[in-house]
């Protein structure tokens, strides 16, 4: 069994100065909290973690950032490592070191290979992921289960076939919609229903026959007659003119009209100038994301109006104020991507004017040229002039000094090839009619012209039949292989669910067992689509699918973690050990502690990273959970990443300003500890307590009906019941009543003794309502029989043994 | 070998149709997922090789081309 004693991070990501995690405690292995505010460096520890396993970070990838950015930007990519020291018999250490010299391939220390081979399924959770199984699509759940199941590989070579499939498919209907249009063309001069060698053999030897040409005997001799008849054009002044004009009307069909008008280019303009008119903010544009994810964050914090990445006050309403700075650059983006996106079209017009130019500049015979030497000048300069007029509104947007297209030199030159396009067009048609009334004439041209396409296009058709059919053997191969894998992947995917569905079950009821009406959540892949999952529920003794008709985001996220946490559990079985990155975030405040107790009760032989920035969460799992290693990020700093310190729980803080002689400051954490731990228990218990329409209660107010809850609930006629003892000595022997109306003022003056006696007193009461096995505070049922039990039931307080 | 790997063996044991569509992917096949820059390029190769070949083969007599 892999047991890890620490974790060392060293310049990477946020992190630069090295950053230990112990997972010792007393000589015992143990698990680790970390607290810390968004911007802290937390998610740099599960970034180093997901690299150490898979060399990669999927989670930047999305947002484009590649390996070079994995190093903290200060040590140019020198020493930058994650290091696992290990307890195990042959695995002592592993390490990963950034390797400047092929940054996709780190450089492994230690034993890494053998560590690989216990830890081959994922074991980290980002808050991310489980909205990615919440909110996503069933393609998206899919990646999810296929990722946390052990089948990655296999849905990425899924998806990379399916790419494959579509490109494939694209290209297979381009050439066969070529294909049926080049055959209709050859089909109708050849007057012919099938297209082959003796179909076309029989044509070209139709024509020669037509002008007393030798017959041919196979299709590569087709140039002979080919060249019979343009011997005959040549002799035939008003055929040759007629061919030459035929082909330049052909071209300028194609041509015309042009890709590019003056009105794009003028709007294109606008929009720049339109931007430019405030030219700070396009630098602010890159500032967009960090006012969104501020928006999103400082609703969060205890003090909204202190600036979560420099931690200074701000005067007036920090929100308020980013949100109207957001708004200005929301605008503004929107400026930019329609900028963009007439840059984009016009780029793009412009190839294609530009392969336009070329191809009516192809062959032109010299009678054209002659006719028509001004719009070929114009044609030749508009050729040159084109990278510099595309140069000048080519660049990023900050380097752009102007955008004036029409200005450019060359630009005239488009705006006079439109202009001649009507008249040329017109001239041209004249000179074809005038030519054409010479009947011999205009029929040898026709079958000049027809002879070549068919020729032509004969080559062309054979090549796009044999494409044709080329593709299609290729999507052949793809569909058999992506059929099978997709049949594979979902029989996976059900048995392995089957297999671990009674622990997801499991699970869930702790997350979620206190609702009666949600029971058995099941995976259910949808038929008849290759890469789509949905959840169902049982809701009120029905069977729901897709989940979330009925399930809140929190009671989904609740079967996120239940799935993974089994997957960890039925893969890792060497490796008890795994990540979470502020999972709780959508869970409820009455669901949180659910948390604790599934560690306690499901994975108490595991090792847990567990990082929030929950601060009421922390302080649970600190109560719950004394035995871990508790760390604080109370901020961060470029040039050393978080600042780190041991945390203390409450009751450790209260000591400690004990043992410092400070009984104001002991006495004000005390009394909030006590507050917490009393709202707690009266919700427990459903004591009634009497409303306050002003909200505003003393700690008596919450201490006294939770003292007499329990003296009606736990009375028995002949028996005391030991914690109503405690609480009497409680009330009697220390100084809490007194405390309890003057704790929050600081000037009275309790002593350091009477504080630590309250504390003591206050922590046996506790101790008899709170069990150590399921992490769960005692809870009031009342359905049938009464009983005062916590979640696993082992600490019953109407049992005999607590009773005098 | 990796699952994967072990998967794409069995399933060539399966039938000869199979077998020959693994066949000519396989190497396309890696632990990062189906190699799709290499697939595109060896499709566009073999496009653009029926490009050269079958108006060289048309253009051959016809003794050459039987």
């Amino acid at each position: 069994m892999l047991i890890i004693k620490n974790l060392t991070i060293e310049n990477f990501r946020g992190i630069r100065l090295p950053l230990t995690m112990n997972f010792t405690k007393g000589g015992k292995p143990t698990s680790v909290i970390v607290y810390g505010r968004n911007g802290t460096g937390k998610s740099s520890i599960v970034d180093a973690w997901e690299w150490l396993l898979t060399c990669k970070i999927d989670a930047l990838r999305k947002e484009g950032v590649s390996e070079k950015d994995f190093p903290h930007k200060s040590s140019g990519g020198d020493n930058s490592f994650v290091q696992l020291e290990l307890n195990h018999p042959t695995i002592k250490a592993v390490k990963s070191k950034f390797n400047k010299n092929k940054i996709t391939s780190p450089l492994y220390e230690g034993n890494y290979s053998e560590f690989k081979a216990l830890c081959q399924h994922p074991n980290h959770l980002r808050y991310a992921d489980l909205q990615a199984f919440v909110f996503k699509t069933k393609t998206d759940k899919y990646k999810y289960i296929a990722r946390y199941f052990g089948l990655e590989n296999f849905s990425k070579n899924q998806e990379g076939i399916q790419f494959a499939f579509n490109k494939v498919n694209t290209l297979l209907q381009i050439h066969q919609a070529d294909l049926q249009k080049r055959t209709s063309e050859i089909k109708a001069l050849i007057k012919h229903n099938e297209i082959d060698d003796v179909a076309i053999l029989e044509y070209i030897n139709s024509i020669a026959t037509r002008y007393s040409l030798p017959s041919i005997k196979s299709f590569s001799e087709h140039k002979q007659v080919d060249d019979g008849l343009a011997k005959i054009v040549g002799k035939n002044p008003v055929t040759q003119e007629l061919v030459i004009w035929r082909s330049f009307l052909t071209k300028l069909t194609n041509f015309y009209p042009g890709d590019v008008n003056e009105a794009e280019c003028k709007q294109l303009k606008d929009a720049y100038e339109d931007l430019r008119k405030d030219a700070e903010s396009i630098k602010l544009l890159i500032l967009s994301s960090l006012f969104e994810n501020s928006l999103e964050i400082l609703p969060k914090l205890d003090d909204p109006n202190k600036c979560p990445v420099c931690n200074k006050p701000f005067e007036g309403d920090l929100y308020k104020h980013i949100e109207a700075q957001h708004s200005v650059l929301k605008q503004l983006n929107s400026k930019k991507r329609e900028f963009d996106r007439l840059k984009n079209t016009l780029e793009n017009n412009f190839k294609a004017l530009e392969r336009k130019l070329k191809d009516v500049q192809k062959d032109p015979s010299q009678l054209v040229l002659d006719t028509y030497g001004y719009f070929f000048t114009c044609v030749e300069k508009l050729g040159a002039a084109l990278p510099g007029i595309v140069n000048s509104f080519k660049g990023e947007l900050k380097d752009l000094q102007a955008v004036d297209i029409c200005s450019q030199e060359g630009f005239s030159y488009i705006v006079n090839i439109q202009g001649l396009e009507l008249e040329i067009k017109r001239q041209v048609k004249e000179r074809i009619v005038k030519l054409e009334t010479d009947e011999n004439s205009k029929t040898l041209a026709s079958d000049y012209r027809d002879l070549s396409f068919v020729c032509k296009g004969y080559i062309e058709y054979k090549v796009l039949d044999t494409k044709v059919a080329y593709l299609g053997r290729v999507y052949g191969y793809l569909e058999k292989v992506f059929n099978e894998l997709t049949l594979h992947i979902q029989s996976k995917i059900q048995n392995i669910f089957n297999a671990i569905s009674a622990d997801v079950v499991d699970y869930f009821n702790v997350l979620e067992g206190h609702n009666p009406y949600i029971k058995n959540p099941e995976l259910k892949l949808m038929a008849g689509k290759d890469k789509a999952i949905e959840l169902e529920i049982e809701f009120a003794s029905e069977k729901v699918i897709p989940a979330f008709k009925f399930l809140s985001e929190s009671q989904v996220n609740s079967f996120g973690l239940s799935i993974f946490l089994a997957s960890v559990k039925h893969f890792n079985t060497s490796f008890k050990f795994f990540i979470l990155d502020d999972i709780v975030n959508s869970f409820d405040a009455y669901k949180r502690p659910r948390v604790a107790q599934l560690f306690a009760t499901k994975f108490s032989d595991f090792q847990i990273l567990l990082l929030t920035h929950d601060q009421v969460f922390f302080d649970s799992i600190q109560r719950d959970f004394p035995e871990w290693q508790r760390y604080k990020f109370t901020g961060w700093d470029y040039t050393t990443g978080p600042k780190i310190s041991l945390a203390r729980n409450y009751v450790e803080e209260i000591r400690k300003q004990v043992e410092e002689d400070n009984p104001s400051v002991a006495g004000s954490i005390l009394g909030r500890y006590i507050e917490w731990i009393l709202g707690q228990l009266n919700q427990r218990m459903e004591t009634p307590i009497t409303y306050r329409v002003e909200n505003i209660y003393t700690m008596m107010e919450f201490y006294n009906p939770l003292v007499k809850r329990f003296k009606d609930k736990l009375k028995k006629s002949d028996k005391v019941h030991v914690l109503l003892q405690y609480f009497d000595d409680f009330d009697t022997s220390t100084i809490f009543r007194n405390y309890c109306a003057h704790y929050k003022n600081e000037a009275t003056p309790f002593t350091a003794t009477e504080i630590s006696e309250i504390l003591n007193k206050w922590l046996v009461i506790e101790e008899n309502l709170f069990c150590k096995d399921c992490k769960s505070f005692i809870q009031y049922k009342s359905a049938g029989d009464t009983y005062i039990k916590c979640e696993c039931g082992k600490l019953d307080l109407r049992d005999d043994v607590h009773y005098n | 070998m990796n699952d994967f790997s072990q998967w794409l063996e069995n399933l060539k044991q399966s039938n000869d149709e199979i077998r020959h569509s693994v066949e000519k992917l396989e190497t396309f096949f890696n632990a990062d997922g189906f190699n799709t820059q290499e697939f595109e390029s060896i499709l566009n190769k073999g496009l653009k090789s029926i490009e050269v070949s079958v108006p060289k083969k048309i253009m051959m007599p016809t003794d050459a081309n039987n």
